[in-house]
């Protein structure tokens, strides 16, 4: 199993995806390479013999040497593609994502480092109860891209509903007003189908903020090619679609039974007794999808984790309140009900 | 506007011989007025300082009156007559009542005028008038005036009622009380500190990701196709009450608890007020 950089046919220098332009780039020479070209200037890897040679490798997995200065590289075991700590050129680690753990689809940044900065900083500027000049250029620089592995699921099913429901007449004959309530038995069945239901399978990924940063359009998804994670990093999967089986159950139960509650129409009051629901078809997405990630060591000491999502500059992180602000907003809110109220009630 | 009981005794005995000067009297102040001497000296005065006392508390007039003369008209035209001829009902205070005893039409007579109205709704007046009619029948006049006097001291006390409002009984005319009650107040606090709570809170949460996060949306992202569908009449009931013929009205309505009913009078004031024959 080797470690690969992507070379630039015209200079040797390293090349990148460049997300602007969804092709590669020399940051040497500057020139753009589209995904044919890339391939046929690298020589396609041969998988096989190479994981065969380092099987013994492969149980450790973790020391890597850098294509370009043969330094080692160490990665944690679901790191995909790095930059060699000593001269910070792109590597992917071709293996780490072939057999089982090779996507079925990638999503390629589109958003690149300069406009996510620009994009973070525009979303901390607009939160009015952050404190004044929280967020600093300087450590908004240490932004980095990852592609984080995720499940995507399209699921077929089966759901049937039973519920009680009733429709309430009332009329008046003379003196006397009747009300009439009618009781109903009503079922509902039909054939379900959920798409994109979405997990993020990397253990030691911040779910809340990875899987905070949806949607993503995946109609732009491409076929997997390593090359696309040259010059971000890149996580396998370490989650497999069994562990989440259970709860995306659980959870397309509830929103069937939401669904068929919804198809149900004409009545008062509708009260669901039990929905039973059988999955015909549940076809499970291994993804890549890019996620913009940025570490915030925060004037308060406290540690703030952010996520972008790098095809719509969409942000997920917890933000430090402004306790001053919260005050006055209380105070501002406060006196106008105040007043709105006393008001009320001198003219009532 | 205190005076030595002494000097106001003199005066009251003058009062009483001289009836047709008695105009200059309300202007130092007078109150009791006992055209029909109904009353001793004692309790003239006696109820003099009552009036005075509550005049001085509450700023507002206690007029009290006896006649054998009603000049021809209703007691009400007379007590509103009485009140504004002798200056009552543009003077400093801030409202008060006539209390009349009729000789003539033999009637109880409470007019109200200014704040007073708020304070004696109709509901009120009839109750000061139960107060003090027992003893006019029984010809006792001085406690009568005293029984009513105590009787709207009380009221007054109690506050104005929480849902009076003035209906004015030519024009129909509705004029609510308005007032800040401590209950309004604390209400307002309660529901400011809520209101700035709950926004402080949803502004908190969404900063720490308690919520407004994703949330896959089921209902763009799904599509359901029907395949059954049944819909099975398990059993009715019926239920059947009576409808009350007239309901009765609600507080806001014709003729509520709070209500205190004015007139006009032929000299152009507003005065609520009822009485009582005997």
């Amino acid at each position: 199993m080797a470690a690969i950089s992507y070379k630039c046919p015209n200079c040797g220098g390293e090349l990148i995806f460049d997300p602007n332009s969804q092709e590669y780039k020399c940051e040497y020479c500057v020139s753009h390479f589209n995904q044919k070209e890339l391939e046929a200037a690298n020589p396609k890897e041969e998988p096989e013999a190479e994981t065969k040679a380092d099987k013994a490798d492969e149980a450790e997995a973790v020391a890597y040497s850098c294509p370009s200065c043969g330094a080692q590289i160490v990665t944690d075991e679901t790191t995909a593609a790095t930059f060699c700590y000593y001269c910070h050129n792109p590597v992917v680690l071709q293996g780490r994502l072939s057999g089982v753990y090779m996507p079925d689809k990638v999503l390629p940044f589109k958003v690149d480092k300069e406009e996510a900065q620009k994009a973070f900083l525009e979303f901390t500027g607009k939160k009015k109860f952050v404190p004044k000049a929280f967020f600093s250029r300087e450590q908004i620089e240490k932004l980095s891209g990852v592609y984080f592995p995720y499940w995507i699921c399209d699921v077929k099913l089966d759901g049937q509903m039973k519920a009680k429901a009733t429709n309430v007449r009332v009329w008046r004959m003379g003196d006397t007003e009747y009300t009439e309530t009618k009781f109903y038995e009503v079922q509902r069945a039909g054939g379900i189908q959920f798409q994109e239901l979405t997990r993020n399978a990397l253990k030691k990924a911040n779910r809340q903020l990875v899987e905070g940063v949806q949607p993503f359009q995946f109609e732009e998804s491409k076929d997997f090619h390593m090359s696309y994670l040259s010059g971000f990093q890149a996580e396998r999967k370490d989650m497999e679609r069994a562990e989440f089986e259970n709860e995306v159950t659980q959870e397309l139960k509830t929103y069937s039974t939401n669904l068929l509650r919804e198809s149900i129409s004409g009545y008062a009051t509708v009260t669901p007794q039990n929905t039973n629901i059988q999955i015909r078809e549940a076809h499970w997405n291994y993804m890549l999808l890019p996620v913009w990630v940025l570490t915030y060591q925060g004037k308060n000491n406290k540690t703030y984790y952010y996520a972008m999502n790098g095809q719509n500059k969409k942000v997920c992180g917890e933000l430090p309140v402004d306790y001053t602000k919260i005050a006055m907003l209380f105070a501002v809110v406060a006196a106008l009900v105040f007043l709105i109220t006393i008001i009320g009630g001198y003219f009532i | 506007m205190k005076k030595k009981p002494m000097i106001r005794n003199i005066f009251i005995v003058l009062a009483l011989f001289l009836m047709c000067s008695l105009q200059a009297a309300a202007a130092e102040g007078k109150q009791v007025f006992d055209q029909s001497g109904l009353m001793s000296l004692q309790e003239v005065s006696s109820i003099t300082e009552k009036a005075d006392v509550l005049r001085e508390k509450y700023q507002m007039n206690f007029v009290i009156v006896t006649t054998n003369d009603a000049e021809g008209k209703t007691a009400t035209a007379y007590a509103d007559d009485f009140y504004m001829d002798y200056g009552f009902y543009d003077n400093e205070e801030k409202g008060g009542a006539i209390f009349l005893i009729d000789m003539d039409n033999r009637e109880l007579r409470i007019e109200t005028a200014g704040n007073m109205q708020y304070y004696l709704t109709d509901d009120r007046i009839e109750q000061v008038l139960d107060a003090g009619y027992n003893n006019l029948t029984e010809g006792q006049y001085y406690d009568c005036f005293s029984n009513l006097l105590e009787q709207t001291q009380a009221f007054i006390e109690e506050g104005v009622p929480s849902n009076q409002y003035i209906y004015d009984t030519e024009t129909g005319e509705i004029k609510r009380y308005r007032s800040i009650r401590p209950i309004e107040i604390l209400i307002a606090v309660l529901a400011a500190l809520l209101a700035g709570g709950i926004t402080c809170a949803a502004v908190i949460g969404k900063y720490r990701l308690k919520w407004g996060t994703y949330k896959y949306p089921f209902r763009e992202k799904s599509s359901l196709a029907l395949t059954g569908k049944e819909d099975r009449f398990i059993n009715q009931i019926v239920n059947t009450r009576h409808i009350p013929r007239n309901p009765p009205p609600s507080a806001g309505g014709g003729g509520g608890a709070g209500r205190s009913s004015t007139h006009t009078s032929g000299g152009g004031g507003s005065f609520g007020g009822g009485g009582r024959k005997f």
